[in-house]
């Protein structure tokens, strides 16, 4: 009987808008498939912002229906109590919002599945936590709109809902070296502690998030059916949820953010020099193979001393180095991928010019605090090492600006270049090769000065 | 004015109106603490543009109808008459010195989003009619953009997410069409019964 009645309510209610309600993380996720399901669930995440607001509008919007149709005043008078009625409305609600997401997830995950990028169930926590802030926020919807069962009610509480969301961010502060944001900042539903692709939540820190949300969600529901003071009860899940998860969540927010061991797993060539990409970047591993071992070659026969095999770039930035740290042997490859499809954006020969930069090796740490101008000429001296490396002139370096934006200017290329060539050939060798010595160790210097020998 | 007063109270103007100037105070205060989010004035002008869309009809339509007055004409008064008002409570509080947007943008906002508020009252009824404005604004605001690629927005662009593209012919057409065809519709037809 009591199924038969949330069918009917599903089919007669806001639950059909409930469900839709996800239907725009088509838009925001079309653009990233390619980087596999944890940017999926981090992504619902994010886009909580837009959902949250909505999912409260609509909660709003089926509260005022008695009054809508007029039928408040003939409902006062049947023997049923209200919260019997109330409770079938709430269900199917959460029922639509719930099997809607869940749906668009689905549907996502099948194509990630198809065009063959990264598919893990660590994604899949993160966004049973995005629903059950959307279950909260419709059943808050659903008690303010019992509350206050006015016309303006749902549109107001829509846009003062999106306010609410976007307010942490131009209200609190920005994260920092001397500011690390506090662990609580993760309380915020769109909050995702700037979980990159290759990371996700700890285990704590989700539950700290689960907890919250199902306390809000206990807190709308009481709102919702109790009549009188016994609403106030909901002050109850409100504060002991709030305790739980404050108690579960680190003192920083970055220590809730852990590499995801499924996202950063090696995939590599079966064959020798191996070339490895992270479990991420599966589809883009055909595409660098011969790019890689290009590079590889070039390397071995220019320099004294080469790298023997290629691994995907991915910076541990708790550990401040690279996944499988050796920058003598490991070539570092920085992918520069279609987010959509995960493939290699740029041609093959841009992309071997983006290996040998820097004689094949990845910026030092204490270059991102370099001044501009001296960042500059770092980057110079790492540029014409892979120009020297290629035999291509200056103005071959490729100018798109959305993967190569920071390329040195072709002036102070073409300068320190020709500075190079200059020298006698086993010179320019040595040049080169103590330029990439000095990357491999990082020790602090001025490279164009080492590249150039003016240094000395 | 007999008939003017008791008209804007059956359409419950006073309430809509006081609630929009309460919500754009509030905004127009967070504006300034916040130092300028940009979401913010798009924002005052969908409250003022959704607020509107209750009063697009009366309590009982079809006794409204037979009432021997002019309502083409009231209804273009009405809805002329609302965008006014939400420029007006919009751009209020820079006589305060606390100016939420350029006069223009809030112009072509309210343009557009009263327009859209107009057509849906003649289309779906007064009770819908702020779903699609709050709906597309917000789209707008979140996800919508990231359907085109990054850097100088395509004509779609500009006309799909035309109330937050800067000034521009497009997305100012777009409002512009927007607000005349909201209003003809909701002049000739009246709310939908």
């Amino acid at each position: 009987m009591t199924s038969r009645i949330v069918r009917i309510e599903i089919r007669r209610s806001a639950a059909r808008w409930a469900g839709l309600l996800s239907l725009p993380l088509l838009l925001f996720a079309f653009g990233d498939l390619g980087r596999g399901s944890g940017v999926l669930a981090t992504g619902h995440r994010q886009t909580l912002v837009l959902f949250v607001p909505l999912a409260l509008g609509v909660g709003a919007w089926q509260a005022r229906r008695d009054r809508r149709s007029r039928m408040e005043e003939l409902l006062i008078t049947t023997p049923r109590p209200a919260w019997h009625r109330h409770t079938v409305t709430a269900a199917a609600l959460v029922a639509g919002v719930v099997v809607g997401a869940w749906l668009v997830y689905a549907l996502l995950t099948g194509y990630i599945t198809a065009i063959g990028a990264f598919t893990s169930f660590t994604g899949v926590a993160v966004f049973g936590v995005s629903t059950l802030f959307l279950v909260a926020a419709v059943l808050l919807g659903l008690a303010v709109g019992r509350l206050a069962p006015w016309v303006v009610t749902p549109p107001l509480l829509t846009l003062g809902g999106f306010v609410l969301m976007i307010l942490p961010e131009a209200v609190l502060p920005v994260e920092s070296e001397a500011h690390p944001l506090p662990g609580t900042r993760l309380l915020i539903p769109a909050e995702t502690g700037g979980v990159s692709r290759f990371e996700t939540l700890t285990g704590s820190a989700l539950a700290a998030q689960a907890t919250w949300a199902a306390g809000l969600a206990v807190a709308a529901l009481v709102l919702a059916l109790a009549s009188g003071y016994r609403r106030l009860a909901a002050a109850a899940p409100v504060a002991v949820s709030l305790a739980v998860a404050a108690s579960l969540l680190p003192a920083q927010a970055r220590d809730a953010v852990v590499l995801d061991p499924s996202a950063i797993a090696a995939v590599c060539t079966d064959d020798a020099p191996r070339i490895c990409v992270t479990a991420v970047q599966r589809p883009a591993l055909a595409d660098l193979r011969d790019p890689a071992r290009d590079a590889l070659r070039i390397l071995a026969s220019k320099l004294p001393q080469a790298p023997t095999s290629v691994s995907e770039a991915v910076l541990d930035t708790r550990a401040g180095q690279y996944l499988t740290p050796d920058r003598a042997t490991v070539l570092y490859a920085d992918l520069p991928t279609t987010a959509r499809t995960g493939r290699i954006a740029v041609p093959a020969e841009d992309l071997l010019f983006g290996l040998l930069i820097g004689a094949g090796t990845p910026p030092c740490p204490f270059a991102f605090d370099l001044p501009r101008a001296q960042r500059a000429a770092y980057d110079t001296a790492r540029v014409v090492a892979a120009l020297w490396l290629l035999d291509r002139p200056p103005s071959s370096v490729p100018r798109d600006p959305y993967w190569w934006w920071w390329l040195p200017d072709d002036a102070a290329l073409t300068a320190a270049y020709d500075a190079l060539l200059a020298r006698p050939a086993d010179e320019q060798r040595a040049r080169v090769a103590a330029l990439r010595a000095a990357e491999v160790t990082c020790v602090a210097g001025d490279r164009l000065a080492t590249l150039l020998g003016t240094g000395e | 004015m007999r008939p003017l007063r008791l008209y804007l109270r059956s359409r419950r103007v006073p309430v809509a109106l006081a609630t929009t100037v309460t919500t754009v105070a509030g905004l127009a205060w967070l504006n300034r603490v916040t130092d300028h989010t940009p979401a913010l004035p798009l924002l005052a002008v969908l409250v003022g543009a959704a607020l509107t869309g209750p009063g697009l009809a009366g309590d009982d339509i079809e006794l409204d109808r037979t009432a021997a007055w002019r309502w083409p004409l009231w209804r273009t008064v009405h809805i002329g008459a609302a965008g006014v008002a939400v420029v007006a409570v919009v751009t209020a509080p820079a006589v305060v010195g606390a100016s939420v947007a350029p006069l223009g943008q809030v112009l072509r906002d309210a343009v557009g989003l009263v327009g859209l508020v107009a057509l849906t009252a003649a289309t779906l009824g007064a009770q819908h009619a702020w779903i699609p404005p709050v709906t597309w604004s917000l789209l707008a605001l979140t996800v919508l953009p990231r359907l085109w690629p990054p850097g100088e927005p395509t004509l779609s662009e500009r006309v799909l997410t035309w109330m937050v593209q800067p000034a521009g012919p497009a997305p100012t057409t777009t409002a512009v069409t927007l607000g005349v065809v909201g209003a003809i519709a909701y002049a000739a037809r009246g709310p939908r019964r």
